[in-house]
This record gives C-alpha cells, sequence and structure tokens, in this order.
C-alpha cells in the first residue's frame, strides 16, 4: 500500500496526473492513425515494391520487420532509462508528481520494449537459418547481448510486480533500468568490438547506405511505423496504469464524467 | 514457396503479437473508463445531483 501523502502536494499531483492523462487520451488517436497508415504502407512497399534480392530472394524482406523491431527494442530501453532517471532526479528535487509520472511511463514503455525484444530475436533467427545456416549461435555478441535486454525487460517488469509500495517499487526498478543501461553500446557495438555471425551496420549517420535507395525509404517507413506503434501503445498504457494507481484520488472523477443511464 | 516461409512466419508472429497487444491494451483502457463512469455516477446519485433511473 502507498503511504498517504500531505493535503497541499496530493492536490499538485492530482493536477499534473489529470494534464497528463488528457495529453494522452488526446495524443493516441493521432499516433494510430499515423501507425496504421504508415504501416500500410509501409508493409506494401516492403512486401510488393522493392524488388526482391538478387542472393537472398524474398527472404531479405525480414530486414523490414528485423531491422525496425531491433531499432525500438534498443530505442524504447534509452526512453525508459530517461524517464526512470528523470524520475529519480525529480524525486531528489522534492517534485514529487513528476517522480511519480515519469515513473509511471518508464512501467508503460516496458512491455512494448519486451515485445521488440522479443520480435527482434525471432525474425532474426528466422533471418539467420536461410542465410547463416543456424537458428541461433551462442559465441555471438550481438545476439546474446539482444537476449540480455530481453531478460532485462522480463526482470524490470517482475521487479515491478514483486514490490508492493508503488514508490519502493518505482525506485528499485528505476536503478535496475540505469543498471541495464550499460548493455545498449554493447548492443550497438558489438558487431564492431567483436568477430559475429551477425552483419556489420548496413545504415550509419556517416556513410551512404549500404542497400538501394528504395529498401533504404521503405525500411524508415517501416521503423516509423513501429515508432508511431510504440507512441500509441505506451501512451495507451500510461493512461491505464495512472487510473489504476491513482484510482482513489480526485481527478478521475473530474475527467471522466458518469455513463448516462 | 521454399524459403518464403520464414517471411511469412517472421510477419505472422510480428502481427500477430502486436495486434493482441493493442488488443489487450485497449480492452482494459474500455474497462477501466466503464468503472470509472459507474463509480462517478454512483457518487452523483449519493450526493443527489441526479435522478436515479428506473
Amino acid at each position: 500500500m502507498e503511504t498517504p501523502l500531505p493535503e497541499k502536494l496530493s492536490a499538485s499531483m492530482d493536477e499534473k496526473s489529470l494534464a497528463a492523462w488528457r495529453f494522452a487520451e488526446k495524443a493516441v488517436p493521432r499516433f494510430w492513425q499515423a501507425a496504421a497508415f504508415s504501416g500500410v504502407g509501409g508493409l506494401y512497399a516492403a512486401f510488393f515494391a522493392v524488388l526482391p534480392d538478387a542472393r537472398h530472394g524474398n527472404v531479405f524482406r525480414i530486414i523490414f520487420l528485423h531491422v525496425p523491431a531491433s531499432w525500438m527494442s534498443l530505442f524504447i530501453y534509452l526512453c525508459m532509462a530517461f524517464w526512470a532517471g528523470w524520475g529519480l532526479f525529480s524525486a531528489k528535487r522534492e517534485c514529487f508528481a513528476d517522480s511519480r509520472l515519469s515513473h509511471v511511463m518508464s512501467s508503460a514503455l516496458a512491455p512494448t520494449g519486451a515485445l521488440f525484444t522479443f520480435l527482434s530475436l525471432w525474425t532474426g533467427a528466422l533471418w539467420g537459418k536461410p542465410s547463416w545456416g543456424t537458428w541461433w549461435v551462442w559465441w555471438d555478441a550481438r545476439l546474446v547481448s539482444e537476449l540480455i535486454l530481453l531478460f532485462m525487460y522480463a526482470g524490470i517488469i517482475s521487479l515491478r510486480s514483486a514490490v508492493d509500495d508503488p514508490r519502493r517499487a518505482d525506485k528499485a526498478v528505476a536503478l535496475l533500468t540505469l543498471v541495464g543501461l550499460v548493455n545498449i553500446p554493447v548492443i550497438y557495438f558489438s558487431v564492431r568490438w567483436w568477430t559475429t555471425l551477425h552483419q556489420g551496420y548496413s545504415i550509419t549517420l556517416t556513410r551512404p547506405p549500404a542497400m538501394a535507395p528504395a529498401a533504404f525509404w521503405t525500411l524508415l517507413l517501416c521503423v516509423f511505423a513501429c515508432a508511431m506503434y510504440t507512441a500509441a501503445v505506451s501512451l495507451t498504457r500510461f493512461g491505464n496504469l495512472l487510473l489504476e494507481r491513482e484510482g482513489m484520488a480526485g481527478w478521475p472523477r473530474g475527467a471522466i464524467p458518469a455513463e448516462n443511464g | 514457396m521454399g524459403q518464403d516461409i520464414y517471411l511469412l512466419g517472421a510477419f505472422f508472429v510480428m502481427a500477430v503479437l502486436m495486434a493482441l497487444e493493442s488488443f489487450l491494451l485497449i480492452r482494459k483502457r474500455r474497462s477501466l473508463l466503464v468503472l470509472f463512469r459507474k463509480r462517478a455516477r454512483g457518487d452523483a446519485l449519493s450526493s443527489g445531483h441526479e435522478t436515479p433511473v428506473e
């Protein structure tokens, strides 16, 4: 059970929670629309417009699913770590409303991050079998570090549900999230630091992409669709968690009108 | 067909899991909104602001 707060502090938290919940309610439909349009366009281009690869045939189209999933698995973790760090920092400055909302946002991102990490491993295995002749190898640093990321997400989700007091859970989860941040550069630089079965960078900021322009733009469209999907589901989950966590506070009564009849 | 099965396996698992996540979240959101609307109605009735409907 959460310990009660002084009345004045509680009122300020109510205002911030209400503003955050209203923002999520307004933004979510727009993100769903953007995700639907870019997703349909990206998938159409990936499956029908881009020509098959000379060596790998149609199997190469897996990169339009694998790369967005992998990028999102890293990007979501970075966002989670940002919100976790901001939550701890705000608590230090005694901005408890900001701290609470930051931790709720951080925990709202975790399941989607875990989903994309699983999808990255799954689509990677389905790419590996026809291309490298194996589903999985334990000596490849990129593959193993991505698996560790999945365990990190699972650990963060489990830790949150294992601690009863939400404020203690916030702190513990934020610390674990920040510790796990060390894995992100390991995943990104693994193909440069070690010899891996996984291919090197196809896209960097310093060089032109090592793929046809049509494939490159299709890939970016698929990444955008996954980012919009992430924003939509994370903000939906954020709203749900806020209602669940602060259900007894005053603000949901003002925000959600009574049903008629 | 041949190796296309790998592509289809990747696509369908991704589509199903993303659809499932969206569905569960939207269902949860709806049930929470229903709960809070009922609670708000209960409050309105108990404070005498609204006439109960038979």
